[in-house]
């Protein structure tokens, strides 16, 4: 018999070890069609802020070799609208939801945070740090250890489960801000988020997108993700989430065997909305075939 | 199910669909009609004019999918009239008999089909998902006006299968055949109308849609926006509304030209 439960410590159990990307899925029933929501080891919600927000304007999305750039700018709803409306069809999917936590400010995370609190079944909050500081000029607070460290306190105050911090890959030492978010207290990390790209419509002479920079993903960016969860999982001692390109149960055993503890699937979701549940069952099927009862032997053995 | 509840629940299901392409027929230089049929016996589920289907290119030609409009769906078939734009459709003009391609869908919403004088309007491959419509109300016992916008003389086979179920006036824009001029400047305007649909490049619709309002008829339109998930999950294909920012693929691709900001 294979295990994958996947326990990423202060009470987050995963029935196993893959979860869905934030801004990727949905908030789950999107997808319902083509997976069992059951099967998965999490869903992991779309950018929730404390107000809400309409993001920008078009064009927000540019493929590009392997990869696609997007500038969506957390458009969503707002926390309330997420407590009141989403949060209640959610204890119906049978497995692990967790919301992905914005802001402009440290006040904003607090605040969006401690609205969550009073959420039993939201076992975590994944912290996106990739966001601009409009107090610090609109630089993200993830590409710097104390801005990490910083929003990463001010949340652990209010925030009592499992709390995941997601980091940007947009600076010169991830495991510096790894270091300096386990030290506030995380969790766990999750990485990468998008790696800032662009592109340039020649035919119109302008930039693709409305933004003109925005976010990459998509299988263009694993190896540098690979390299990256590689390098953090070597410096912190708490779990690490790997996810930036996986699109098959090959992409996810490279993460594990890097050294996360848990993948993330993201834009694959848009090529293959059924690709979610095939890296669960392709997982299950690569333990049998190699007689493994479980990821252990395996994770992080690079 | 489960999600009983949710709103998207009230809209078909989607399927994830293994073509095979029967036929290939390439009308002009640029443009191919691709016949594809389920190989698994079970008919198509029921894809209703304006909704869209998610196209995986061919050899995995490009990093994401496709969206191209309905423009047939009968017993196990569907009909895809796709135009030479880029690498993905490339892919699929370029898809031999036999290949196989996956399509995701029903996806998006649909025309509306309740009224009793329409007007429809396409422009270029702009066409396909206006064959569909025309096609739904002629099996309402309605033939529609169909206006046909065209550089130069639309594919012979497009215009047959259009006058099976509809009156079509062909514009070109160098006259080579039907009307010299543009589609807003056909004589087919001088019917009496209750609706104008349109598809096609966006400053075609633009006018159309001004020409309908100056008429006082209501008016829809299909939108073209650039995709990622085509299931309301990414947030990628927004459209300003005057009710905010709203996603083509799912509150659209078809929108009442009230609903617009453009
Ligand atoms: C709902 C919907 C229905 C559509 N129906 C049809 C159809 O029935 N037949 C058909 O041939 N085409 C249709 N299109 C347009 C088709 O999706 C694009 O032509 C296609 O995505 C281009 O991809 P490519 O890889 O061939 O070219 P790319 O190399 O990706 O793009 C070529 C050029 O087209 C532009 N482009 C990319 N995506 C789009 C887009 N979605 N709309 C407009 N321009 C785009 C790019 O900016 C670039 O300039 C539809 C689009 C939508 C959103
Ligand atoms: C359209 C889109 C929207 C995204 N929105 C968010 C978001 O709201 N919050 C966040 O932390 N990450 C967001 N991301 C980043 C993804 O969660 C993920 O970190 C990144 O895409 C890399 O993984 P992938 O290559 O598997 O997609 C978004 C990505 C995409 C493509
Ligand atoms: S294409 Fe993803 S939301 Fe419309």
């Amino acid at each position: 018999m294979v295990n994958l439960t996947t326990d990423l410590g202060a009470g987050l159990v995963l029935a196993n070890p893959v979860l869905t990307a934030s801004g990727t899925f949905g908030y789950g029933s999107e997808y319902a069609d083509f997976v069992e929501l059951d099967r998965l080891g999490g869903i992991i919600v779309k950018g929730t802020t404390l107000e809400p927000r309409e993001g920008n304007p078009g064009p927000r999305m540019a493929e590009t070799p392997g990869g696609m750039l997007n500038a969506v700018g957390l458009q969503n709803k707002g926390v309330d609208y997420f407590v009141e409306h989403i949060y209640p069809q959610t204890s119906s999917f049978g497995t692990q939801v967790i919301v992905n936590v914005s802001g402009a400010s440290v006040d904003a995370y607090v605040e969006a945070a401690s609205r969550l609190v009073p959420l039993e079944d939201i076992k975590a909050i994944e912290l996106n740090i990739s966001c601009p500081n409009v107090k610090q000029g609109g630089m993200a607070f993830g590409t710097t250890c104390e801005g990490a460290a910083q929003v990463t306190a001010a949340v652990r105050k209010v925030w009592p489960r499992h709390l995941m911090v997601k980091l940007s890959p947009n600076v010169t030492s991830i495991a510096d801000i790894a270091r300096a978010v386990e030290e506030q207290g995380a969790d766990s990390v999750s990485l990468i988020n998008t790696l800032l790209g662009m592109a340039v419509d020649v035919e119109h002479r302008r930039a693709a997108l409305s933004t003109i920079t925005g976010g990459l993903s998509g299988p263009a960016v694993r190896p540098v993700a690979v390299r990256m969860v590689w390098q953090v999982a070597k410096a912190v001692g708490i779990p690490v989430v790997g996810l930036g390109g996986i699109a098959c149960v090959r992409d996810a055993l490279e993460f594990i065997m890097a050294g996360a503890s848990a993948v993330q699937i993201g834009t694959a979701n848009f090529i293959d909305p059924a690709v979610s549940q095939k890296v669960v069952e392709g997982l299950e099927a690569y333990c049998r075939d190699h007689g493994l009862a479980s990821l252990e032997p395996i994770r992080g053995i690079i | 199910m489960l999600f009983g509840f949710f709103l998207i629940s009230v809209m078909p299901k989607k399927e994830i669909l293994h073509l095979q392409v029967d036929a290939n027929e390439r009308l002009r230089a640029d443009l191919h009609l691709l016949r594809m049929r389920r190989t698994d016996g079970q008919p198509m589920p029921p894809m209703p004019a304006g909704n869209f289907v998610q196209v995986r290119p061919p050899q995995n030609a490009t990093t994401l999918n496709r969206p191209i409009s309905v423009c047939d769906c009968y017993a196990d078939n569907l009909e895809l009239l796709v135009r030479r734009a880029g690498a993905g459709t490339d892919a699929m003009c370029d898809a031999q008999s036999g290949t196989m391609i996956t399509v995701i869908g029903p996806m998006g919403n649909t025309f509306s089909t309740t009224a009793t004088a329409p007007l429809l309007v396409g422009g270029g491959v702009g066409i396909a998902p206006i064959f569909a419509l025309a096609k739904a109300y002629a099996g309402k016992g309605i033939c529609p006006e169909v206006v046909f916008g065209e550089r130069t003389a639309p594919a012979q086979q497009i215009v047959t299968k259009l006058e099976k179920v509809a009156r079509v006036h062909i514009c070109t824009d160098d006259g080579s055949e039907g009307f010299h001029g543009l589609v807003t400047d056909s004589p087919a305007w001088n019917g009496s109308f209750d609706m104008v649909h349109t598809c096609g490049p966006l400053p075609m619709m633009k006018a159309v849609a001004a020409k309908a309002a100056a008429a006082g008829i209501s008016c829809e339109v299909s939108l073209e926006n650039r995709m990622a998930c085509g299931i309301g999950a990414c947030l990628c294909c927004v459209e300003d509304t005057t009710d905010g920012r709203r996603c083509v693929c799912t509150h659209g691709p078809v929108f009442n030209t009230k609903e617009l900001t453009w």
